[in-house]
C-alpha cells in the first residue's frame, strides 16, 4: 500500500486529506512513477487534473523532494504540496 | 500536529551545535539569546532575527495567521539548512524555534540565532538560514481576516533571496 498525502491550499481544494492505494490496482508492475500515480488519480477524479495545473506543486516521497519521475513502491508516504510560505 | 513539541525543551537537538524546534507554544526570546551567550569559549558575536505576524497585509486587517507543517519533513529541513550553514561559516550554534497552529497577530513566530567568533558569519548565517526556511521548510501560511482566511502566496522574492546564496557558490 501507498499512502498519499496532500497539504494546504492543496488539499482544501481537492477536499482531501489523504488516501491510501495498491500499486498493484493501479497496474500489474511492482513500481509506479510519481506521474503514472497522478494518472490514475486523475482518472479517479476528473477535478483534479485541472487543480494540479492550476499552480505549482510539489513533491515529497518519504519526506523527501522527489521528481516525478520518481518510482514509488509498496509502503510509500508520498506527499503533495503548495510552495512553502513559512518564515 | 500530533508529533509538535509543546514546550521550550525538548526540542530536536542534533548535536549540540544545532537545536531545531517545531512548536505551538510561544518562546521565550531572551532565554534562547542566553543559550547563546552562555557556550563556552564564550562566542564573540551572537546574532538573532525574531520574524513577528503582521497585523496588515495585502488582504486587509488580519487578525492572525495559521500555520500548517509536515510533522517529521519540517523538523529535518530545518536541520539540514543549518547543516548547510555550517558548512559555509564556522558557526558554534544554531538555534531554530518555528511555531505552528494558530497565532494571533504581533506575536512571534519565528526565531534563528547563530553564535559565532566573529559577527560577519553569524550575521550571513542567520540570513542564510531564513532565505533557505522561506523556501525550503514546509511550512504553509493562511491570513485570518473578517472577511475568512486567506493562503498566502509563495513570492518571488523570497525565492530570489534565496537564489544569490546559490550564484555565490
Amino acid at each position: 500500500m501507498i499512502k498519499i498525502i496532500f497539504f494546504a491550499r492543496l488539499r482544501d481544494e481537492l477536499n482531501c486529506p489523504e488516501l491510501n492505494l495498491e500499486i498493484k490496482d493501479i497496474n500489474n508492475k511492482k513500481t509506479i512513477t510519481v506521474y503514472e500515480l497522478l494518472d490514475h488519480l486523475f482518472k479517479l477524479n476528473p477535478q483534479w487534473q485541472d487543480i494540479f495545473n492550476k499552480r505549482k506543486f510539489f513533491t515529497a516521497v518519504n519526506q523527501e523532494i522527489v521528481q516525478n519521475n520518481h518510482d514509488l513502491s509498496d509502503g510509500d508516504e508520498i506527499a503533495f504540496f503548495p510552495p512553502v510560505t513559512g518564515g | 500536529m500530533e508529533k509538535t513539541t509543546n514546550t521550550q525543551k525538548p526540542s530536536q537537538e542534533v548535536n549540540s551545535s544545532i537545536d531545531v524546534s517545531v512548536q505551538v507554544d510561544n518562546f521565550d526570546h531572551a532565554s534562547l539569546y542566553q543559550n547563546l551567550a552562555a557556550l563556552k569559549p564564550t562566542p564573540g558575536a551572537v546574532v538573532t532575527f525574531t520574524g513577528l505576524v503582521r497585523d496588515l497585509s495585502s488582504v486587509g486587517d488580519v487578525s492572525g495567521i495559521f500555520l500548517e507543517h509536515y510533522p517529521g519533513m519540517t523538523e529535518n529541513s530545518l536541520i539540514a539548512i543549518a547543516k548547510q550553514a555550517q558548512q559555509r561559516w564556522p558557526i558554534d550554534k544554531i538555534i531554530i524555534v518555528h511555531r505552528v497552529g494558530k497565532i494571533a497577530s504581533d506575536e512571534q513566530i519565528v526565531f534563528v540565532g547563530t553564535a559565532s567568533k566573529h559577527r560577519k558569519e553569524a550575521f550571513l548565517a542567520c540570513e542564510f538560514i531564513m532565505d533557505y526556511l522561506k523556501n525550503d521548510a514546509p511550512f504553509w501560511k493562511k491570513e485570518l481576516t473578517d472577511d475568512g482566511s486567506f493562503w498566502v502566496e509563495a513570492k518571488d522574492s523570497d525565492s530570489q533571496a534565496k537564489q544569490r546564496w546559490e550564484n555565490k557558490n
